[in-house]
């Protein structure tokens, strides 16, 4: 460390700009590969469960709260979020932004050195890997420390009195909770770095202020419920460990700020200033370096990352990349299952490759209704493929309401009123969408069939889909789960709700209801019996000693072969299932034998 | 050369017949036409929406901002009574604002008396200029507020809710009460006593249940379920003299329908009625409003409070929800012994394979509106719902003309009963929004509007449904602030009375 007077020996041991440079750029590199890499699918997310609408209402809406400037530039920046280079590089930018001001304020109060200002935007990308903090609260955070970097740079007494009088109020309303922190960092460095009649003035002012301000907005302007009036914005609902980290994000600043007045004090010096020397240099390295790693290992949410690619390559109908990552999940759960059940159907590999993925049962074919917003968000996609319209479209409904609009839900109430031919209720939909920057293209050709209902027969997706709507009335309920049984008996030629239907029936072990249906494939046209109904058959008519292979088929000799495998094997574990379930598992765990006999897992 | 000639003479007269009058082009050097020196006049009617034309307006609403539905460079409206002032207002989207003030001056002068709006559009350089829109204004003001509440129409989930007071003579609309400030629950079936803001109440659900009522100035909230009663009050009903709320309470169910035609079923399963002293904190009722072998709901007061009248249905079981069929029934209420009498027959509606809901008698007591469905009593939810007339002096019933193919469901009367409010999913068949009606002396609901929205393509994109629309004469003077205090405060218990010990 040096004294400030010692000019020539700091400006040999000071960092020279072009490292600072390429030691700034190379972090910043890292910052966006990290989000555009490892947390593509998390911004595309996020993106999809807000709409940032172009309307007065909307805006209206917004600013009837605390931090709302905040939230308005927090949802216009989200949904550049729908391309992930772009929500990468805001983050970045806004990562960036954080750094800077950061570097602003703690030189400006003799503290000196890249890594303190690295740390905050460590600390933003620990935030951000959380899958719904959002870039709002990023920007309520910036706000509120370039309010104070402002502070910083007046001189003037009297005029950085107004600033605080008139420019906290202000601020509050922009960044809400977050505005705390500006107050705390004022009231800081007027009472210890200022040290002059007028910062002490505004050193009591600003308690003042950050007391009553929230208080009396509350009372006159916002509504907002007790207590909260001076978090409100704060994203105080995340859950552990990120809540901690935004806790520790906010004390970072006071802290910074504590220590450098402390370093002052007690070394008489100046400036804190780390020299760039190898030691330093290292030091600085490893702890980046570690905080990174640590980063990495606790605060990155892969199981997440991969639940959210597999539903947006579900949702764009790529479906063999759904089940390649599907075949690389760690996870085992029930959203993954039955996305996974998804895109077997629609690769046509059901019958063949159903057991080559985890099943527990027909509930991995998809999600019991509850009363929260990421089922109904993530689970009305089955009703919308089997042509259950009047479900997907109330899943879609329940979704919007309990997020707040969001382009897939609102894509999907489109699609299933346009399918029941309620056009006007179409179009009210549409022109919520048009009012959107990206969706707006979107909305233009189904736009058309509001006006001619007509065009709707030229349209190969919806076209199917009103041929498969179901004119029986059934109710549904809670957990009533998929209604197969009353959609094929409306509609046998529906392929997917029979494919669905006979999966349901052996995964639920269920073989008489397997046998009862197996006719069907004729009807449907299938050329050759899937691998898996020859398997069921096979069982079937093991114990019941009824031939039940439809008229025209026959059990293909592959299967005739492995059935002997099977069979000769099994024999040999007479008295020890644990033991056969190992050993059989490698060469059978793929057959519906294997799940018949040994599977009894339930999904999570 | 004949057959040459009998062209030319045959086109003339079709210029004559058809294309003169249509297109009859018209040169006016007027002086009072403002801008506009030249224009043609068509017959053609112009579509503006909301469809404001042809409507009886009170003389205190707010201005009916509409959108011209037509493609043009420029549009000019104006608005005037005949031969007297003009309002001017200049357009290049379509969008017409009326400017609030000389709107009110214009009512004003009108009152009694036709308004009309002519409207001009500018196409290929040329003005054009449509037949004038007609409208009467009434003499009869409507209350100044309606008290709504703004829902997602939704199926199970909700998120944001809360009950709204809009000023009718402009655009001002305020909270009463709001969930954001009780942890997002459900609140609803708030309820005024003789359209009197200042006898209200209310319910809250979910971690702040109790009904919050506000009397004589003062607040509380109460617990209106007993050992003895199926659930806390639903339905309300002020008793004309402000003492006394009569309650549905009610096991409800919802069920979620395959068919594209229906969409949700809300259905009773059980269902009685009962009364809740305001005064001595009692609740009571009598065996002939909570019957176990009839579902008793939607209770209302006569205008003399001597009878309460409610829909009783058949009990059934859910399975045979189709067949449960409300019809209509009153029974004899003395307030000074707290006693019921006997019960009578007003509507035999399930004899004809209906079902009735909402019961509204009006103030002079001489009327009573309702709603008609194919069965249950959730009437928004049944598209086929539409609003009946009953004279209860003639006892004849009229399907006045202010239906749509859509759902017209829950609906109040003003004060001096010239006015009413409903609900009608018209629109799009779901989002429900609010439109008033002009009552005449002679029992007549003209023509409906819209209720104007400072910007006319408000509804378009506004994914909120307007819920339990009631008329009252004054704001109400609670804000979600006032109501803070009791809406966190623990119910008062309600006691049960046995009226026939």
């Amino acid at each position: 460390m040096i004294r400030m007077h010692d000019t020539n020996r700091m400006q040999m041991l000071l960092i020279k700009p072009r490292y600072r440079l390429v030691t700034v750029g190379a972090f910043f590199v890292a910052f966006f590969l990290y989000f555009v890499i490892f947390n593509r699918y998390h911004l595309i997310y996020q993106e999809e469960i807000q709409l940032f609408l172009f309307d007065k209402v909307y805006l209206r809406d917004i600013l009837a709260k605390p931090g709302s400037l905040s939230e308005y530039i927090g949802a216009f920046l989200t949904q550049f979020f729908l391309f992930p280079f772009a929500g990468a590089l805001i983050v970045t930018l806004s990562g960036f932004s954080l750094y800077w001001i950061s570097g602003y304020i703690f030189r400006k109060n003799g503290f000196n050195g890249i890594l303190w200002e690295m740390i905050p935007v460590l600390i933003l990308a620990c935030l951000h890997s959380y899958h719904i903090y959002s870039i709002a609260y990023t920007v309520g955070l910036i706000i509120s420390l370039m309010y104070f970097a402002f502070c910083l740079s007046v001189e003037n007494g009297k005029l950085r009195f107004i600033i605080v009088l008139i420019g906290w109020p202000i601020l509050y309303c922009i960044t809400g909770g977050y505005s705390l922190l500006s107050a705390l960092l004022c009231f800081i460095h007027e009472l210890f770095f200022r040290r002059t009649r007028s910062g002490l003035i505004i050193a009591l002012l600003i308690p003042a202020l950050a007391l009553t301000v929230p208080y009396l907005a509350t009372k006159i302007l916002y509504y907002v419920k007790d207590g909260l009036a001076w978090t409100y914005f704060l994203p105080l609902f995340i859950g552990t460990p990120y809540k901690y980290i935004l806790i520790l994000c906010m004390i970072y600043y006071p802290l910074i700020l504590i220590i450098a007045k402390g370093w002052h004090t007690f070394s008489k010096r100046e400036v804190l200033v780390p020299l760039w020397n190898w030691k330093n240099i290292v030091t600085g390295l490893l702890v980046v370096v570690s905080l990174s790693g640590l980063i990495y290992k606790y605060f990155y949410d892969r199981k997440t990352e991969v639940l959210l690619a597999i539903d947006h390559y579900i949702q764009n109908s790529d479906w063999e990349q759904a089940l390649k990552l599907s075949a690389s999940s760690p996870e085992r759960n029930r959203m993954i299952m039955h996305f996974t059940n998804l895109a077997l159907y629609k690769t046509g590999r059901m019958g063949d490759e159903l057991f080559h993925f985890p099943q527990s049962g027909s509930a991995g074919l998809w999600l019991d209704w509850e009363q929260d917003w990421i089922i109904a968000f993530f689970g009305g996609e089955i009703y919308y493929q089997l042509t259950y319209n009047s479900e997907a479209y109330r899943w879609a409904f329940e979704a919007m309401v309990a997020k707040g609009p969001n382009p897939r839900s609102l894509k999907r109430l489109v699609l299933t009123s346009l399918i029941d031919d309620n056009t006007a209720l179409a179009g009210k939909y549409l022109k919520v969408l048009e009012k959107t920057l990206f969706y707006r293209t979107w909305a233009q050709p189904y736009l058309s069939y509001v006006n001619h209902p007509e065009l709707m027969n030229e349209n190969k997706e919806i076209s199917e889909k009103r041929h498969f709507r179901i004119y029986t009335d059934f109710i549904s309920s809670d957990n009533f789960g998929v209604r197969l049984p009353q959609l094929l008996a409306d509609h046998p030629d529906n392929r997917m709700v029979f494919e669905y239907f006979m999966a349901s029936l052996l995964l639920d072990k269920n073989l008489e209801g397997f046998a009862t249906n197996i006719y069907r494939v004729k009807e449907l046209g299938y050329k050759t019996l899937p691998i898996h109904y020859e398997e069921a058959i096979i069982a079937y008519m093991s114990y019941a000693g009824k031939n039940i292979i439809p008229e025209g088929y026959t059990i293909s000799r592959a299967t005739r072969n492995r059935l002997s495998e099977y069979a000769a094997l099994i024999y040999n574990y007479v008295n020890n299932t644990d033991l056969a379930a190992r050993e059989m598992y490698n060469k059978f765990g793929k057959t519906y034998w294997y799940y018949l006999k040994f599977n009894n897992s339930q999904p999570r | 050369m004949r057959v040459k000639l009998n062209r030319i003479t045959c086109n003339i007269e079709l210029s004559k017949i058809i294309l003169f009058p249509a297109f009859m082009v018209i040169i006016i050097l007027n002086a009072c036409s403002g801008n506009i020196q030249k224009y043609t006049l068509t017959e053609k009617d112009v579509k503006i929406s909301p469809d404001y034309s042809g409507v009886t307006l009170p003389p205190n609403i707010a201005p009916i901002n509409f959108t011209i539905n037509e493609t043009a460079k420029k549009y000019l409206v104006r608005i005037s009574e005949e031969g007297g002032e003009m309002i001017s207002i200049k357009s290049s989207t379509g969008k017409i604002i009326i400017p609030l003030t000389k709107w009110k001056k214009l009512l004003q002068q009108c009152m009694g008396k036709d308004i009309f709006i002519d409207i001009f559009v500018k196409k290929n350089g040329n003005w054009v200029k449509f037949p004038p829109i007609i409208n009467h204004v009434a003499e009869e003001a409507i209350d100044s507020y309606v008290v709504y509440r703004l829902i997602d129409p939704g199926f199970e989930l909700w998120n944001k809710m809360g009950i709204y007071q809009r000023c009718l003579e402009d655009f001002n609309e305020q909270p009463v009460m709001i969930n954001s400030l009780s942890d997002d629950n459900c609140m609803n079936c708030h309820s005024f006593c003789q359209n009197d803001s200042h006898i209200m109440m209310f319910h809250m659900r979910s971690s702040y249940s109790g009904t919050v009522i506000y009397r004589e100035g003062k607040l509380k909230k109460v617990d209106t379920k007993t050992g003895q009663t199926i659930s806390p009050g639903v339905y309300p009903a002020w008793h004309p003299e402000g003492q006394f709320i009569a309650f549905s309470v009610n096991n409800i169910v919802q069920t979620f329908h395959s068919i594209k035609q229906i969409k949700v079923e809300v259905t009773d399963t059980l269902s009685d009625l009962i009364v809740y002293d305001t005064e001595n904190n009692i609740v009571f009722t009598s065996p002939a409003i909570s019957s176990r072998v009839s579902f008793e709901t939607f209770p209302t007061w006569s205008p003399d409070g001597k009878y309460l009248y409610f829909c009783s249905a058949k009990a059934l079981p859910l399975s045979q929800y189709r067949n449960i069929r409300y019809d209509l029934l009153r029974i004899s209420f003395d307030p000074t012994t707290c006693s019921f009498g006997t019960t009578d027959t007003v509507i035999s509606a399930s004899a004809h394979g209906n079902s009735i809901s909402f019961p509204r008698i009006s103030p002079d007591g001489k009327y009573l509106m309702f709603c008609m469905s194919d069965f249950g009593n959730f009437s928004i939810w049944h598209s086929e719902s539409d609003l009946f007339i009953k004279n209860l002096e003639s006892g004849e019933i009229l399907r006045p003309d202010i239906n749509s193919e859509q759902s017209e469901s829950y609906h109040s009367w003003s004060s001096d009963g010239r006015w009413i409010i409903f609900s009608s999913r018209r629109i799009d068949g779901l989002f429900t929004r609010l439109y008033l009606s002009y009552f005449d002396n002679s029992g007549n609901a003209h023509k409906p509007f819209l209720l104007p929205q400072k910007n006319s393509e408000f509804y378009t994109t506004f994914l909120k449904s307007y819920n339990v629309p009631e008329l009252v004469k004054t704001a109400v003077d609670l804000d979600p602030r006032k109501l803070l205090k009791t809406g966190y405060s623990k119910p008062v218990n309600a006691t049960f009375r046995d009226i026939l010990r």
